[in-house]
């Protein structure tokens, strides 16, 4: 078996990550491609690029077809993939609500309330924590954005970023409610309103900001991983 | 002989049972391990083969692993646990479709629903 050379299997990738779009279909081609190559002795002894790139189309169209069947199952994949992780991602969330995590999530509202109360009289400070805490899943996962641009955009980072919105969505459909929803003449007398809707914005907004850190962290330890 | 289209119905059977067999494989391995125990006769076209691998693990029957061989990122996969209930379903759904395809093919019915 002929092995190929450091050179030629970069080659063989940045010919590869030049074609398709996503960050795991191009390793799992260039996988496939560098074991077909060798595996078939396709090449003799310190190939020219161009042999390099005659014997990947010859793998590509033996194997594949061609390239257009590769892009069509990475198009038919992505549709899938941001269809499962967004699932996975409101599962994620709903988890919250599962024991033993739902201790946790009731401890948070009772702390926030009793927070805003007592120390959050002002609507504008009020409104400043709300934004901080909405921004923060937003801001870490335009971080997270920051640390992986260098890298092929993955399938996974497509839908991180899909979930950036969602934080200040909920944000601005907070405030909208608020203007809208005529509190202060409602049963939600005077004050009370306040700090029970404060408590039930900081608690959703802890949750949606923790759930996109885990997921970012977990991310990062794959791309370190892949790395290292 | 070709076999490309007739292997298509069965595609998935054939990736969940190698993978029961072992623990975790790559694509390529797939394929050459289907060429092995055909002798050569049936041959998995990769075109098929990993939009099927996506297909199950995007459904929950596969679970994928990422690890570092000669300096590249190879992609294993391996049965997820609904993956191993679905196995045994698919065996015996394909065992009862060859025997059925077998009696239609020598246009002779079974002899205990005469």
């Amino acid at each position: 078996m002929n092995r190929l050379s450091d050179t030629h299997k970069t080659l063989v990738r940045e010919h590869i990550n030049e074609i398709v779009h996503f960050l795991e279909t191009g390793e799992e081609l260039t996988d496939h491609l560098i074991t077909a190559i060798e595996e078939r002795e396709l090449l003799g002894d310190d190939p020219s690029d161009n042999e390099v790139y005659g014997a990947i189309n010859i793998v590509i169209e033996s194997d594949f077809g061609g390239f257009y069947t590769v892009l069509m199952d990475e198009q038919e994949r992505s549709k899938v993939y941001f269809n499962n992780y967004r699932k996975a991602l409101w599962k994620r969330l709903l988890t919250w609500f599962r024991m033993p995590y739902v201790w946790f999530v009731i401890m948070l509202f009772f702390v926030a309330m009793y927070y805003s109360y007592t120390y959050l009289p002002e609507q504008q400070i009020r409104i400043s924590i709300w934004i901080i805490l909405g921004l923060v899943p937003t801001v870490s996962i335009m971080l997270y954005y920051l640390f992986t641009l260098r890298n092929k955009p993955s399938f996974k980072r497509q839908g991180i970023m899909s979930f950036s919105i969602m934080p200040m969505l909920a944000n601005l459909l907070t405030f909208q409610l608020e203007n809208l929803l005529p509190f202060e003449q409602s049963f939600f007398t005077g004050y009370t309103y306040s700090f029970i809707y404060a408590g039930v914005l900081i608690t959703i907004s802890c949750m949606v900001a923790l759930t996109a850190v885990a997921m970012i962290k977990e991310e990062l330890l794959i791309l370190k991983y892949r790395t290292d | 002989m070709s076999s490309g289209k007739l292997l298509k119905g069965t595609l998935q059977t054939i990736i969940l049972r190698l993978l029961e067999d072992q623990d975790k494989m790559y694509g390529y391995e797939i394929t050459q391990r289907v060429k092995e125990l055909s002798n050569g006769e049936f041959r998995l076209t990769e075109g098929a083969l990993y939009p099927a691998l996506h297909k199950l693990e995007a459904d929950g029957l596969l679970e994928a692993s990422t690890a570092m061989v000669d300096g590249r990122v190879r992609k294993y996969y391996a049965l997820s646990k609904d993956g191993k209930t679905e196995v045994k379903e698919k065996m015996s759904e394909a065992a009862v479709f060859i025997e059925k395809l077998q009696q239609v093919l020598s246009l002779k019915p079974n002899p205990s629903t005469i």
